[in-house]
């Protein structure tokens, strides 16, 4: 066979300066918020027994396996060990079959409210957080993939919406800091991102670990707009948003951030 | 000649009370927090001459001895709630040689005290690993008071980009 | 639901091996500067003071804390191991309620026999 080398080598060099233009250039690539904090805090969250976010953990496991006085019926008997429940936090926020988008803290909720005929938690509340960041531990390291069908694509286009508006007294939008600034100062913190992949995650500055809606909130609460509700419809669809958004991202629950 | 008068009265008011408000507000009285919406935290100012007293407390007369310590902190860490510090101090643990009490000092908090430990001969390995607090960038200092009198000092300044309340 | 205490060591070591005992305990360490943001109410001060290591009934490690330690306090310490036996953490409130975290380390000699606390003979 006679190769025409002119051509060959051609094609090679397209095909390395395709491959150099799609790293560097057109800088597409999904950065997890672990790599932007400092090396001091990257070491908490390395090593499991440094990492504060595991007493969560531990008292989620303790919670699953409790039985509740009401039904006699713990997380377990349904659902067995839960070490069996990997890879069923990355589905959620989920449609139910009412048309409702869900959250999986709100779908523990309603677990215990219908099938074990126990009371809910509140939101926030340490109990109903040490069984998320459970349910999530057991995903780590799998990749964040969910899928935008019919069902969802209405609150799908509701969260890219609310992405991109601009809100509060500062009138500033997710997208101007979490992709045109990204690795710049803002005060003292470097913009991330904003993915999440980590969360819930123990955040430094309050000392215990909170949920995508509560930073949210935070967050909102510094451009200085009014924050929705914890649950709310919006909070859903911009937690649906954003968990398309990071798609291919590893999950790191209990990450550690500021 | 009435009026002239009332305007240095009135200057004179006016620079009273103007002193009296700045004097009050530089010693970061509590009360400040009635004009305005209730802070997180209510401060309490470091006080350097109280710092220096604990110090000179802990060392007294002693001669410092160096390279007695060894401190290892980040130079610069996220948040000031959690501070990762480690110390080792380089003795051979035996019966006559042994850190009594190590002293662990963040010079700019409210109480610059963090922590206490005690050691003994059991320990094998005079080092210690924790988390502290730090209200704002500055020094952590470690001392060291040997089972023998000598005293071992060391100081390092940590950057800390968002204060923790203590 | 009781607060959580974790305790972390190498089990089995070599007589005179410096064994490096990790803890991690659950707890607030509330400051006594920090107020509620709406009512403004100063929360009363709730700190772990004292955490004291026992080997064998022996106690071979303290720490005083005062409000500077961060909250879910980590301490890592040494000890040399000489014989079998239990270590004991004990955890002391601003209360002056405590909790106990404790397990049993092996030392094992050359031979690989382990080395028992209380001599006895056959």
């Amino acid at each position: 066979m006679i190769y025409n080398t002119n051509l060959l080598n051609f094609f090679f060099v397209c095909i390395i300066s395709l491959i150099f233009l799609k790293k560097y250039c057109l800088a597409e690539d999904l950065i997890s918020g672990y790599h932007f904090s400092e090396p001091s805090t990257q070491k908490i969250q390395d090593d499991d027994f440094l990492n504060p976010g595991f007493i969560w953990v531990e008292n989620g496991e303790f919670l699953w396996n409790k039985k509740e006085q009401t039904s006699q019926l713990s997380c377990k008997s349904c659902h067995g060990a839960s070490s069996e429940m990997t890879g069923v936090a990355l589905k959620y926020p989920k449609i139910t079959k009412k048309g409702d988008l869900i959250n999986l803290e709100q779908q523990i909720n309603i677990c215990r409210n219908e099938n074990m005929g126990a009371g809910t938690y509140e939101p926030e509340s340490k109990n109903l957080l040490a069984l998320s960041v459970l349910l999530y531990y057991q995903s780590r390291g799998l990749k964040q993939d969910i899928k935008i069908n019919e069902k969802n694509k209405e609150y799908f286009n509701l969260g890219k919406k609310l992405y991109f508006k601009k809100i509060g007294q500062m009138g500033l939008s997710c997208n101007q800091c979490h992709d045109e600034r990204v690795g710049q100062n803002l005060r003292a913190e470097k913009v991330s991102q904003g993915h999440i992949n980590g969360f819930p995650s123990y955040l430094l500055r309050w000392s215990k670990i909170a949920s995508v809606h509560k930073r949210i909130q935070f967050c909102n609460e510094q451009a200085r707009a009014i924050p929705f509700k914890i649950f709310s419809k919006e909070y859903n669809a911009l937690q649906l948003y954003m968990t398309w958004r990071g798609r291919g991202l590893k999950i790191e629950t209990p990450a550690v951030r500021k | 000649m009435e009026k002239l008068k009332r305007n240095t009265l009135k200057k004179l008011l006016v620079l009273l009370v103007s002193s009296i408000v700045k004097v009050s507000y530089s010693n970061g009285n509590p009360y400040r927090d009635r004009f305005q919406s209730y802070r997180q935290t209510f401060r309490i100012e470091p006080n350097p001459i109280e710092t220096e007293r604990i110090i000179n407390n802990i060392i007294g007369e002693k001669k410092i001895t160096k390279n007695l310590v060894d401190l290892q902190v980040p130079d610069t860490v996220e948040d000031g709630n959690v501070v990762p510090l480690t110390f080792k101090i380089n003795c051979s643990m035996k019966k006559d040689d042994y850190p009594k009490k190590v002293h662990v000092l963040a010079l700019d908090n409210p109480f610059p005290e963090v922590a206490i430990y005690e050691f003994f001969p059991e320990n094998g390995n005079a080092e210690v690993s924790f988390r502290c607090r730090m209200r704002t960038s500055s020094f952590i200092m470690i001392i060291a008071e040997m089972n023998d009198g000598r005293i071992g000092k060391e100081k390092k300044y940590v950057d800390v980009m968002l204060g923790a309340c203590s | 639901m009781e607060k959580l205490r974790r305790l972390k060591y190498k089990k089995i070591v070599k007589v005179g091996e410096n064994v490096k005992i990790k803890t991690l305990a659950e707890h607030e360490m509330e400051t006594g500067v920090r107020r509620d943001n709406i009512t403004g109410i100063i929360y009363p001060r709730l700190i772990i003071q004292s955490v004291i290591a026992k080997y064998n009934g022996k106690i071979v490690f303290k720490a005083n804390w005062f409000s500077g330690v961060s909250a879910n306090p980590y301490l890592a310490f040494y000890i040399t191991a000489k014989e079998s036996g239990l270590i004991e953490i004990e955890w002391k409130d601003d209360h002056a309620t405590t909790s106990y975290k404790r397990g049993y380390l092996k030392v094992i000699n050359e031979k690989g026999n382990e080395v028992l606390p209380v001599k006895h003979d056959l």
